[in-house]
């Protein structure tokens, strides 16, 4: 119990996915403006990579490797991830129209986000069992989504800020996202993987 | 819902509403049926490639899934253009109540049985049974929610000719 | 979109880099410059499916249908993918495993997508190659310029590894500019590559805006006379 609790709180914080691995940049950059709007798009990756972590996983353990197809796994994965998405977008709709209307757009754009299909690789990488792969890739969107928020915060904060023509833009945000960086690092050395 | 850039210093970040434009496909009595405008949601990541869907549908069909009907209390015509608006808070409800209570529930699930017999293959099975059961939880909030008003739109006034969406 | 073999240089390369102007692929950016090897192989990796899925994509662009058109990209993008990360592991054996995980991420590295997107279903395959290849030479310069900014000032040498990541024959390249404890440690971790990025942006906008100015002043003159 205890080594899945700090096997998750490694995952979210000492090796988040963002400000460590370098996972899923576009939607850090590109929908940090807000913080509703990032909040949405952390839970939404959250809920995709999840599952496709355990679809990968299943296809891992019961597809590749019973028949020895361990190359096909990049396009195995990404087809999954995609298929994921597609089947995620259709039971949103269906469970709730309403909610569908609010949530829609975010899920197309995690198709390409390097973070679900990395996490995927990860999890497979690191050969762990079910559950502890499942709690893994869902303590990895977590910290994700947490670093989606936080730097959407300081985003709307430096809207108001004095920002040298030159900087505004992606550059001050870069330069903010790495001293984000910064203080992450303050976690290493808890805990192992 | 996509939104404008809204006036950062409010007060009170629980009123913060979220501007978007919608377009009033037709009337029918008493209610307008809307189409929000396309935004640059997609544009952000640059990658507008993968925004038109993998597989399904194009961009097109995605808004019109994302119809939605209001009142029509400002006598309103087809063709015009409207600003909506959306409470903040309601995009965080909504997530949390599509994604977290499905999610929390099936990793629940998976982990009980994970303890309960240590098989791989029976806390899959859990985990999709507490997927199917967090949805249904899912949807009886939502549907609370949605009585209760906090997922729809609200009208706001009409759209001046120039004025559209622009994301950040 | 001009076929003119100059423009398409031109934008590949500079006006429409990948990294610095269109801020694509960033995920590999960031992670595999912490040497100018890396960068360079990364972006040579890249480089290759680049231009491979480019080729593809341009020759079946008529039989393409649109509903299916962004999955045929990510099939081809994944099977090009894993042919790199196949041959990686049988030739560049030291290589594939520096850049490890981020070999196969080049299937959701958004350059390739947005060019297959937004040229190569379009043009004829010439011009679809060309352009692949020079998107694929600006993505390589943008990863070896900040690897090697960061590697410089980070550990102070510039293409350490070289032989050992691309062959004997790269030996000659290997230097090292500044005595080993000057290294300001922090470039090579996370923090330093947003920043390098951050920095290298601006860099680039100043130059532009002064060629910008330049060339808005010889037109002026003139005027004057």
């Amino acid at each position: 119990m205890k080594e899945m609790l700090l096997m998750m709180v490694s995952a979210a914080l000492v090796n988040n996915v963002l400000l460590a691995r370098f996972l899923g940049l576009c939607p850090f950059m590109g929908v940090t403006s807000r913080i509703d709007t990032a909040a949405g798009m952390g839970l939404a990756t959250t809920f995709v990579m999840t599952f496709s972590a355990m679809m990968d996983w299943t296809v891992q353990h019961y597809l590749l490797e019973a028949y020895d197809l361990g190359f096909l796994r990049i396009v195995t994965f990404i087809l999954v991830i995609a298929s994921t998405v597609q089947f995620s977008e259709m039971v949103i709709r269906k469970v709730s129209p309403s909610l569908f209307r609010m949530l829609g757009i975010y899920l197309p754009l995690i198709t390409t986000n390097c973070a679900v299909l990395g996490v995927a690789l990860l999890v497979v990488d690191a050969k762990m069992g079910f559950l502890a792969s499942i709690l893994f890739a869902f303590a990895s969107a977590l910290g994700f989504s947490l670093v989606m928020i936080i730097f959407a915060g300081l985003r709307e904060r430096l809207v108001l800020a004095q920002v040298p023509g030159l900087f505004s833009g992606a550059p001050i945000a870069l330069i903010v996202a790495s001293l984000l960086a910064m203080a992450f690092m303050g976690f290493s050395g808890i805990g192992t993987i | 819902m996509s939104d404008l850039v809204t006036m950062p210093a409010q007060a009170s970040p629980s009123a913060r509403r979220v501007r978007s434009i919608a377009r009033v496909l037709s009337v029918d009595g008493g209610t307008a049926w809307l189409e929000p405008e396309q935004t640059s949601a997609c544009g952000h990541c640059a990658s507008a490639a993968s925004c038109g869907s993998n597989g399904l549908g194009s961009s097109g069909s995605r808004l019109e899934k994302r119809r939605f009907p209001l009142a029509n209390s400002a006598d309103l015509q087809a063709g015009e253009r409207v600003v909506v608006t959306v409470d903040e808070s309601s995009l965080l409800k909504a997530s949390l109540t599509a994604y977290m209570i499905p999610l929390v529930v099936a990793i629940g699930a998976g982990s009980i049985a994970e303890s309960l017999y240590g098989s791989d293959l029976l806390s899959l099975a859990a985990m999709s049974l507490g997927l199917i059961a967090g949805l249904l939880v899912a949807r009886l909030v939502a549907r609370r929610l949605a009585a209760r008003g906090e997922l729809a739109p609200h009208y706001l006034r009409r759209a001046a000719p120039g004025e559209s969406c622009n994301a950040d | 979109m001009s076929n003119d073999f100059k423009t398409l240089a031109k934008d590949g390369l500079w006006n429409r880099n990948g990294v610095f102007s269109m801020m694509l692929g960033l995920c590999p950016s960031m992670a595999m410059t912490t040497s100018a090897t890396n960068g360079f192989g990364m972006g040579m990796a890249t480089l290759v499916v680049i231009i491979a899925t480019s080729f593809l994509v341009s020759l079946f662009r008529k039989v393409i249908t649109q509903e299916v058109r962004i999955a045929i990209f990510v099939v081809i993008s994944a099977v090009m993918v894993t042919v790199v990360d196949m041959a990686m592991n049988a030739w560049l054996h030291e290589l594939y495993k520096v850049l490890g995980l981020f070999i196969p991420l080049i299937v959701v590295n958004c350059l390739p997508m947005a060019r297959m997107e937004s040229f190569s279903s379009k043009q004829p395959l010439l011009p679809s190659v060309i352009d692949g290849l020079f998107t694929g030479l600006g993505f390589t310069f943008a990863l070896t310029l900040m690897g090697a900014v960061r590697e410089v000032i980070g550990s102070g040498t510039l293409f350490a590894d070289a032989s050992l990541l691309l062959g004997p024959a790269f030996k000659v390249i290997e230097m090292r500019l500044l005595p080993e404890d000057m290294g300001v440690l922090i470039m090579i971790l996370p923090p330093g590559a947003f920043l390098v990025l951050g920095l290298l942006i601006v860099a680039k906008r100043l130059i532009d805006q002064r060629s910008e100015r330049r060339a808005q002043q010889a037109s002026a003159v003139p005027s004057l006379a």
